[in-house]
């Protein structure tokens, strides 16, 4: 049985079809890849599994449960994670903080949130930093918080919003180790929806493909690449990041 | 940290001798009033701080702290400190329910504010028509002095016991600050949709830190209205109160503790010092509400973190390090 | 059966009027609102200023509040433009919980301001037309003067700044700060004087609403509060950001007072209005024809 099941999900905005019926799985220990043109409804399919926005039709089921409409909370308590494209930590508050408010909602005290907080940001390696205020952070900082902070609310999910974006390549590769890793040694399912080629051809086993809301492909990455259909969407367009 | 603790054990020890030396009425009934505003501003500060919710709604719990505890007392004869527990289980459950029914409809900001203070409107208006209550002119105390009837003609035991609940509320705050409550409401405070991805449960936490602050507040009222033998819906179930904790909380930085105590401070000298002056004493009412209010927009305007924020502050604060 | 009948009918009447002047303070706050985007929590005070000038302007000079308008309209544009540029324009790229905290201060200011100069008591002023009214004796129905001519003078107002909104230019960049400032600043409009000229507006139809309705009311510098409530509660029910929102909004809470006081009474009749402004928040948030809020 898949980790991760989506079925028929669609959700409208007024009159437009941000996502149409769209289908996929994630088995244990996959990394996904959610990729597609700009506007394709990647964020809307994630939102919906993430459970901030209901969707009008479909269902969600993680590891056997139907999950769909639940609000954020329960469901990163029922252990999916996720990140934020534009990172948005607690400002005021310091890293490690940051990443405590991840362990509360199953730590039995502050002592045991702060020490899983720390083992977050450890793996993640800006454990040195935990004493500066997220709001002074750079970026690639700031989406090293992000992702200690999902990792410290122990998900059995994670998924990623475009976590590269911004980052130069030096940074991407230092962060594709990362993610390498705590896959790895965390037993962690991963969906990351990506721009970013680099970071999708290295690290997903498997590629599903979205286009004005609904699913056009879903294979391999080397065979993602040659997809007619893929490339047409995106018409030949290459991304560049510096 | 050490000096920082030694000081406060002076004010501390100060503040708890010193109606042994000062035995004026006025002294000590400013110290009760600068207490009495500085714990009231600390339990708002409680939600409208650490929540992050503005409430106007606070005048609900005044009311019903206030006159549960009077109509208990006038027509059964039940101990003050009992009704007060009672005032304050009916006001827990007000604030729940209220809490419960906003913050589950996602009401939000200034929706909040606008509920709070509709909701408290109403009260008024109904507590103005039943007659049980007192209707429009309220409730007096009889009087009947004694520990037993929280009643004393002596200022020096009312000193002692808001003095003991402010510090009450105080530590009650920094306990919270330093708990995982307070590090969730911090979360809900900066970015809600951050902290529910990170499984912070938005309902419950405002819902709790709100009853809380709906408790103490209505402790609060039950001290008040044994202070001055009176409750009426004009003064007691209104927003304008309320408003002024704002401005006490805010102007000496709101979401902290030494903030709302300052601001309370602040106001209750400035009020009592322009009582001093020859002029009337409505104009002289006026007059510092400009000023608080002018100070309250600069604050606003330069300094939102209020007095706690500013850099004078903070440079003295630094000089004992 | 007649009687009851003749009393919805002056229901309806009476709360038209009313509702006429609810719409027309609705409708200045709305403008703060939503061209501005701040919500204005004094704009009740801006009312309430506009009827004490009013008082003041008409005692002394012993002229009818109407003519006054030549003054008090002018005057109190001046003021909330003046707010606007000394107070909120430091504060417009605040969170909106500070914006909403110098609001509040804002009242309370003017508020003991004019506490300082008139006392708590309320004040009224006393026209030719206060007490006059014409009495349909078939259907028992009465039509007080004074709240027939602020009925007028509120519709003719509101006439005037949808025009303004619609067909000036300056109206026309009024909205289009209101829809994407970034994209009017782009096509040449001065957003800060959009919004200077947007207090002035808001705190002109304050003034127009106070003083077509202090021919028939008493006011007190406490009043702010509720008045801002009341333009909250029109808000609620007809939607932000809608026009025929706002004026339906307030015709709608004018009915519903009116109709409280038939049912619980004069004084029950706020809290009536209240509790369905509630009933809104929760049911209909958008209000009757306001865009959904997401």
């Amino acid at each position: 049985m898949a980790l991760l099941e989506v079925s028929n999900l669609t959700k409208r905005f007024g009159g437009l079809t941000a996502v149409s019926d769209v289908n996929c799985y994630l088995d244990q220990g996959e990394i996904l890849g959610l990729i597609g043109p700009n506007g394709a409804g990647k964020t809307t399919l994630f939102n919906m599994i993430s459970g901030y926005y209901p969707p009008n039709s479909g269902t969600v089921i993680f590891e056997g449960k139907n999950i769909t409409g639940l609000p954020p909370h329960i469901i990163c308590r029922l252990g999916i994670a996720r990140t934020f494209q534009i990172s948005q930590p607690f400002m005021e508050l310091n890293v490690l903080e940051n990443a405590i408010v991840g362990a509360c909602h199953y730590a039995r005290s502050l002592k045991e949130a702060r020490k899983e907080a720390a083992k977050a940001l450890e793996i993640v390696g800006i454990d040195k930093k935990s004493e500066l205020l997220a709001g002074n952070l750079s970026t690639p900082d700031r989406k090293a918080l992000e992702f200690a902070r999902a990792l410290a609310t122990k998900p059995k999910l994670l998924i990623l919003d475009e976590p590269a974006a911004g980052l130069n390549s030096a940074e991407v590769e230092s962060f594709l180790d990362t993610v390498i890793n705590v896959s790895k040694n965390n037993k962690l399912t991963i969906l990351i929806v990506e721009h970013v080629l680099q970071v999708i051809m290295r690290l997903c086993s498997r590629i599903v493909v979205l286009d004005e809301g609904k699913m056009i492909a879903e294979g391999k990455p080397e065979d993602i690449a040659r997809n007619p259909t893929v490339i047409t969407a995106y018409l030949g367009e290459e991304y560049v990041h510096s | 940290m050490k000096i920082q603790h030694f000081v406060l054990a002076g004010i501390a020890v100060l503040a708890l001798i010193m109606p042994v030396f000062f035995k004026e009425r006025i002294f000590l009934t400013i110290m009760i009033l600068i207490y009495f505003y500085a714990y009231l501003a600390l339990s708002w500060n409680l939600i409208g701080g650490f929540g992050g919710q503005i409430s106007l709604g606070h005048g609900i719990f005044m009311g019903i702290g206030s006159y549960s505890v009077a109509v208990l007392f006038i027509n059964y004869g039940i101990t003050p400190w009992i009704g007060m527990f009672i005032g304050a289980i009916l006001s827990a459950a007000s604030a729940y329910l209220i809490g419960f029914i906003t913050f589950s409809f996602k009401i939000q900001g200034i929706f909040f504010v606008v509920v709070t203070l509709a909701l408290t409107q109403i009260c008024q208006e109904v507590v103005k028509q039943i007659k049980f209550l007192g209707a429009s002119e309220g409730l007096t105390l009889p009087i009947s002095m004694g520990w037993r009837n929280f009643q004393f003609s002596e200022k020096t035991e009312y000193y002692y016991i808001i003095l003991f609940l402010l510090i009450a509320v105080i530590f009650i705050s920094y306990y919270i600050k330093k708990s995982m409550l307070g590090y969730n409401l911090q979360a809900i405070r900066e970015n809600e949709d951050t902290a529910a991805a990170s499984g912070v449960d938005l309902k419950k936490n405002k819902n709790l830190i709100f009853v809380l602050s709906a408790i103490l507040t209505s402790i609060g009222a039950t001290f008040y209205m044994q202070f001055t033998f009176f409750v009426d819906p004009e003064s007691t179930v209104n927003f304008n109160l309320n408003i002024y904790l704002v401005l006490c909380a805010v102007i000496g930085g709101l979401g902290t503790i030494m903030g709302p105590v300052l601001g309370a401070t602040f106001y209750v000298l400035i009020t009592e010092l322009l009582r001093f002056m020859p002029i009337e004493s409505q104009k002289a009412a006026a007059i510092t509400r400009i000023i608080f209010a002018l100070i309250m927009m600069y604050t606003m305007i330069y300094n939102p973190k209020g007095i706690v924020g500013s850099k004078i502050f903070k440079k003295i604060y630094k000089k004992y390090d | 059966m007649e009687n009851f009948s003749s009393n919805i009918m002056q229901c309806v009447i009476t709360g038209i009027m009313m509702g006429s002047v609810y719409s027309l303070i609705a409708f200045g706050f709305n403008i703060t609102s939503g061209i501005v985007r701040v919500t204005n929590f004094s704009h009740g005070m801006f009312v309430v200023t506009g009827m004490f000038l009013t008082i003041t302007l008409c005692t002394a000079l012993a002229i009818d509040p109407y003519l006054a308008l030549l003054l008090t309209l002018p005057i109190c544009f001046i003021i909330g433009a003046v707010v606007e540029k000394v107070f909120v324009h430091p504060i417009l790229n605040a969170p909106k919980i500070n914006q909403f905290i110098l609001t509040l201060a804002l009242k309370i200011f003017l508020e003991n301001c004019l506490l300082f100069f008139y006392g708590g008591d309320f004040r009224g002023l006393t026209t030719w037309y206060t007490s006059k009214s014409i009495i349909f004796e078939s259907i028992n129905v009465s039509i007080n003067y004074s709240q027939l001519f602020a009925f007028i003078a509120t519709a003719l107002g509101l006439l005037g700044i949808t025009y303004l909104l619609y067909f000036s230019r300056l109206g026309k960049q009024m909205r289009a700060v209101a829809d994407d400032k970034e994209a009017a600043a782009l096509l040449g409009t001065n957003v800060w004087s959009v919004y200077t000229i947007a207090f002035g507006l808001a705190a002109l139809l304050a003034a127009l609403s106070g003083a077509a309705s202090i021919s028939y009311m008493v006011v007190s510098p406490n009043d702010g509060n509720s008045i801002v409530i009341k333009a909250f509660i029109v808000t609620i029910f007809g939607g932000p950001g809608s026009i025929i929102g706002t004026i339906l909004g307030g015709l709608f809470l004018g009915l519903l007072e009116n109709i409280g006081i038939l049912i619980v009474g004069p004084s029950m009749a706020t809290a009536f209005a209240l509790l369905g402004m509630i009933i809104f928040i929760l049911a209909r948030p958008q209000g009757l024809l306001g865009k959904k809020i997401n």
